[in-house]
């Protein structure tokens, strides 16, 4: 391992390893380890069910002071994920703190995709989607669901 | 512990963030910039940004890295740690600590540091706030029994007041409003005590409801408290010049041989006409001063863990992650957060955090000072014999601090000085 891995990365990556939250996987790149490939899956009762979404959590150099850079790298129709996969999420901007991690911080996506808030999105298209027909909207998202986060 | 010495110093902020980048030596060649720095969000780049970020239908980008080369726009985090003799500030130690156990606790130390240290005070007697209650006499209407459980590692003279006014200027003299005080109850050390118990004086500490008018016994005054209860212990050094429990009368001036908590509560009335009692304040009084009680965040476990390594035990890896600094997940937590009270941090990442932020971690309040408690880590008990001792002590670390004293003496600056564990 490299040796000048905060030992803070170390313990959680061996934790997420170790202990994984249900439903999302993440695991370090082999030759980056601030660089991990993340899955989760689609939450229940979300328009996200019986997904496979992947993403990508890269932890900068002065993490944990400052939050994780974390991104959807599959397709999903949501009001707070743009077309880049970038995730409005205020723990990932200015509510982030140190006392959090990447186990919180892959949860409150998690979270996040059980209950999107159109009230605060990043893709307005989608949001005004989401608060003018939310049944119309939510058969979007699975259609994209069933669309683009399959298992390979 | 102490021996993990390869923590984690986080690097001074890159660029941006606050200010003050006061780390001599700790520059680094600004690698390209990826993404904006942290903490303020700014709107990433607009499309024109990472290449590759073509939508193929299945995935952002020309497919990630299973196996595959693509790298993000990152930079390298190898190529841009300083190396190791680069690092900043080197772990130094803060300044001289005081001696566990040595001078008297000053209420102040050196007020200009954000990072304060505390001097340690063993607290001989710790009433258990959940258990106080006032219970009906049987065969007796109008009088309400006092009971309560406390821990004592000194022999001790428990007083109760009702409706008494307190003047700190006289040594936290007690006088009150209308029943004379009852005699003292006197108990050996031990843990889980009772009170009243089996003592004949026991059953003089009521309340007597005919003497007071309702308000009196809800609310509290300025220095007026409805029920007041005091728990005296001699200190060794009074012993030594021959002082003795018997020597207290009930609520009088405080003499500097005498250690004691005093705690102060309302009654309440529930809507079946009972009372219960709500504890409103603590306050021990040490050598001569009197300290308020502050229950402190996350200071159990830590006292836990501190106890669980003098007894040789929890070794670094078979940590839960309740008593490390959440920051660097590798110390222990020494280090209070200021006013808000969330002990969370150990005080090397507490010295960084204070560059890059002003926020607590837990509850992202501002940050006034940070209070850096000592834990007693003694040598391993010696089997048997000393463990009693010991228990006690522990014991009294465990409940006690988890209300370390932040100092009020008099009229309470903002100094601080805290009761932490303690052991012989």
């Amino acid at each position: 391992m490299d040796g000048q891995l905060p030992r803070r990365i170390i313990k959680e990556t061996q934790r997420l390893l170790s202990e994984p939250v249900p439903g999302i996987s993440a695991a370090p790149s082999d030759d980056n380890l601030r660089y991990f490939n993340v899955i989760i899956l689609g939450p229940d009762s979300s328009p996200y069910q019986g997904g496979v979404f992947k993403l990508e959590l890269f932890l900068p150099e002065d993490y944990p002071m400052a939050a994780p850079k974390v991104r959807f790298l599959t397709k999903i129709y949501h009001p707070n994920v743009d077309k880049l996969g970038r995730i409005c999420l205020d723990i990932l901007k200015d509510k982030w703190s140190p006392a959090l991690q990447i186990r919180t911080v892959l949860l409150s996506i998690q979270a996040l995709m059980s209950a999107p808030n159109p009230d605060d999105p990043l893709d307005e298209n989608i949001a005004r989607h989401w608060k003018t027909n939310e049944a119309d909207a939510m058969n979007t998202a699975r259609q994209w669901t069933a669309a683009h986060a399959q298992p390979a | 512990m102490g021996n993990s010495r390869s923590r984690h110093r986080p690097a001074p902020s890159s660029a941006a963030s606050t200010g003050g980048s006061s780390q001599p030596g700790g520059q680094q060649p600004q690698a390209t910039p990826s993404y904006p720095p942290s903490q303020v969000y700014a709107p990433p780049p607009q499309p024109g940004a990472p290449p590759g970020y073509v939508n193929n239908g299945q995935l952002y980008g020309a497919g990630p890295p299973p196996s595959g080369p693509w790298r993000p726009q990152y930079p390298a985090p190898h190529a841009q740690q300083p190396p190791p003799g680069a690092r900043p500030g080197g772990p130094a130690p803060p300044g001289a600590p005081p001696p566990p156990g040595g001078a008297a606790p000053g209420p102040a130390a050196a007020p200009a540091q954000e990072l304060t240290q505390t001097a340690t005070i063993r607290n001989a007697v710790n009433l258990k706030k959940s258990t106080l209650e006032v219970t009906p006499v049987p065969g007796s209407p109008g009088r309400l029994a006092i009971s309560f459980t406390f821990d004592a590692s000194q022999p001790c003279a428990v007083t109760t007041f009702v409706v008494a006014t307190e003047e700190p200027a006289r040594g936290c003299r007690l006088t009150p409003a209308k029943q004379e005080p009852a005699p003292p109850v006197y108990y050996e050390k031990g843990l889980g005590l009772k009170f009243p118990g089996a003592a004949a004086e026991g059953a003089q500490h009521v309340v007597d409801l005919s003497l007071y008018e309702e308000a009196q016994l809800l609310e509290a005054g300025r220095d007026t408290f409805p029920l007041v209860v005091r728990l005296e212990t001699v200190t060794d050094k009074g012993r030594r010049e021959g002082h003795t429990l018997q020597e207290l009368s009930p609520g009088a001036e405080q003499q500097p041989w005498v250690q004691s908590q005093t705690t102060f509560a309302v009654l309440h009335r529930e809507e079946d006409g009972s009372y219960v009692v709500r504890t409103v304040k603590q306050k021990i009084w040490v050598e001569g001063v009197s300290y308020e009680l502050q229950e402190i965040y996350g200071l159990e476990q830590s006292v836990a863990a501190a106890r669980a390594g003098a007894a040789g035990g929890a070794d670094d890896d078979a940590d839960n992650e309740e008593r490390l600094c959440v920051i660097c997940l590798v110390n222990e937590r020494d280090t209070t957060v200021l006013p808000c009270r969330h002990m969370c941090m150990c005080h090397e990442c507490a010295q960084e955090l204070r560059k890059q932020t002003s926020k607590c971690p837990i509850c992202r309040n501002q940050v006034e000072s940070l209070l850096h408690i000592k834990m007693y880590k003694g040598p391993k008990p010696a089997p048997q014999q000393a463990m009693t001792e010991r228990q006690v002590a522990d014991a009294q670390a465990a409940n006690a601090a988890a209300e370390a004293a932040e100092a009020a003496a008099g009229t309470g600056g903002s100094s601080a000085a805290a009761a932490a564990a303690a052991s012989t």
